[in-house]
């Protein structure tokens, strides 16, 4: 316990070296243009990727898209648009560079945003599905109505969502962290929850849970590297939800 | 039969044996059904899937970028999705119609998982693996994408699930390699903790060399290399009771 405590404090030092740098640097601020999608030309998707950074999505009223960034020298920030898909293509030179990028979407827009290297994070509603990779750093979405995939490799995953697309599957997995997620009290779905080291703490009832990861049973006798796998539906069932960490504990929360 | 009289078979019958929630969703599922482009395939159309499934598994045991992962995602999800949407049987008459309704309906649904592998979100390929691993038990086109998926998706979630829905399929020797090559070139922990979870469920001792490579890889995360070495252990064990 000692050993993992103490590799964490390790982990979170060097995570943080990264941000102390980019203070420490001069930073540049970037205005893009309004981007306008085509209209008519299908559901709108936004997908950008950084290495180091944060990247922070929030929903407006409007029809267009605004993106502004603060970066180190050499970063720069290139819309490229393909009817309905917008690509914010961020271009570095070689060495470290950092980035924080805010976006404002049109509401029901898609997200496919990915951290390469570590950072973090944050969408503030969305409508459309939701589709995130961060390999060091935290996942923290709010306010969604639709689906989503997550990925953090290290780091934990905070999702909240308003309304649930009842059709569609969904994924939140990390390898060394929690997956804190509150779904609407009405959500009917099938789930399947694996975690190594960690447990479950679930507000919803599962029914015909099976697995040898039963929140109520004791585990203690298990061999830690075997997968504890707990399967359920909640309300009746609907789509599959999936849930992974290795190192961590998987929260299921009830919203309103 | 015409689709005007296949939609009013379908009303007929949904009347009769579906409440109001699941005679919406059959109807939705009819429509999206309805709405569906079947082109005529090209006659490469079997050698072009089997060359762009043989280079993904050939680059499989590189690294990769994410980029060719997606490409050879969707290439193989569309050949795929052309085929199964141009398969799907006409709905049938007679009295049996409810259990040939069902099953008609497994179909579509089985036809519109094969044609939403390219969409562009990964929630909509996710939903399409989890129905595609119910049919993967009788239906070599499902676990086809679902190897395609799980060796080139750029997401790490299909690739997980489209991993363990090729689990109860592990008697195929080819789909054991693809599997087994998936340890070797796919640098995900959690990736390499799932592939090893199945490895040991099914009892799959030819993995053993790839397993016992990983085990003495040094990992990114510890557990990976302590996982492997307990089904290194385990599948030892098993071997050696046979």
């Amino acid at each position: 316990m000692r050993t993992i405590g103490l590799l964490g404090l390790v982990c979170y030092a060097c995570l943080q070296l990264p941000f102390a740098a980019i203070e420490a640097a001069d930073t540049t601020r970037i205005e893009l243009p309004p981007v306008f999608f085509e209209p008519r030309s299908g559901p709108a998707l936004v997908q950008t990727g950084i290495d180091w950074g944060e990247i922070r999505v929030a929903e407006h009223d409007a029809e267009w898209v605004a993106v502004s960034a603060t970066v180190t020298p050499g970063v720069d920030v290139q819309p490229v648009l393909r009817k309905n898909e917008l690509e914010l293509r961020v271009e570095a030179g070689e060495g470290f560079h950092s980035i924080e990028l805010e976006i404002l979407v049109p509401r029901g827009t898609s997200l496919a945003l990915e951290v390469r290297r570590g950072g973090e994070v944050l969408v503030d509603g969305a409508g459309g599905a939701v589709e995130v990779s961060n390999r060091n750093g935290s996942v923290a979405l709010r306010q969604l109505r639709g689906a989503a995939s997550v990925h953090a490799r290290n780091g934990s995953i905070d999702a909240s969502f308003d309304h649930v697309d009842g059709e569609t599957a969904m994924a939140f997995s990390t390898l060394n962290g929690s997956v804190d997620v509150s779904l609407p009290a009405g959500t009917a779905a099938d789930l399947s929850i694996r975690y190594n080291r960690g447990g479950v703490e679930s507000d919803f009832v599962l029914e015909d849970a099976s697995g040898t990861g039963l929140a109520s049973a004791d585990v203690s006798g298990l061999d830690p590297r075997e997968t504890r796998v707990l399967r359920g539906r909640i309300n009746g069932g609907g789509p599959r939800y999936y849930f992974e960490t290795a190192n961590g504990t998987v929260y299921l929360r009830r919203g309103a | 039969m015409s689709r005007h009289r296949a939609d009013e078979d379908l009303e007929s019958v949904l009347r009769h044996c579906a409440d109001d929630d699941e005679r919406e969703r059959l109807r939705r599922l009819w429509g999206r059904l309805g709405a569906l482009a079947s082109p005529a395939p090209p006659p490469d159309l079997a050698a072009r899937f089997s060359a762009a499934l043989h280079d993904a598994r050939a680059n499989a045991r590189h690294r990769r970028s994410t980029g060719w992962r997606l490409a050879a995602a969707l290439a193989a999800g569309l050949l795929l999705g052309i085929v199964g949407t141009r398969q799907l049987a006409p709905i049938t008459d007679g009295p049996s119609g409810s259990a040939a309704l069902e099953l008609q309906l497994r179909e579509a649904r089985h036809a519109l998982a094969l044609a939403a592998l390219p969409g562009a979100t990964a929630t909509s390929r996710l939903t399409a693996v989890t129905a595609l691993t119910p049919a993967a038990a009788r239906d070599a086109r499902s676990r086809s994408a679902l190897a395609a998926l799980a060796a080139a998706d750029r997401d790490l979630n299909v690739r997980m699930l489209a991993a363990q829905g090729l689990g109860p399929h592990l008697d195929d020797p080819e789909l054991l390699a693809t599997l087994t090559g998936m340890l070797d070139a796919d640098g995900e922990p959690l990736m390499n903790i799932v592939l090893l979870d199945v490895f040991v469920e099914r009892s799959a001792t030819t993995a053993l060399p790839a397993i016992e490579r990983l085990a003495d890889q040094a990992s990114d995360d510890p557990l990976v290399s302590e996982k492997a070495r307990w089904a290194a252990r385990t599948l030892r064990q098993r071997r050696n009771r046979t």
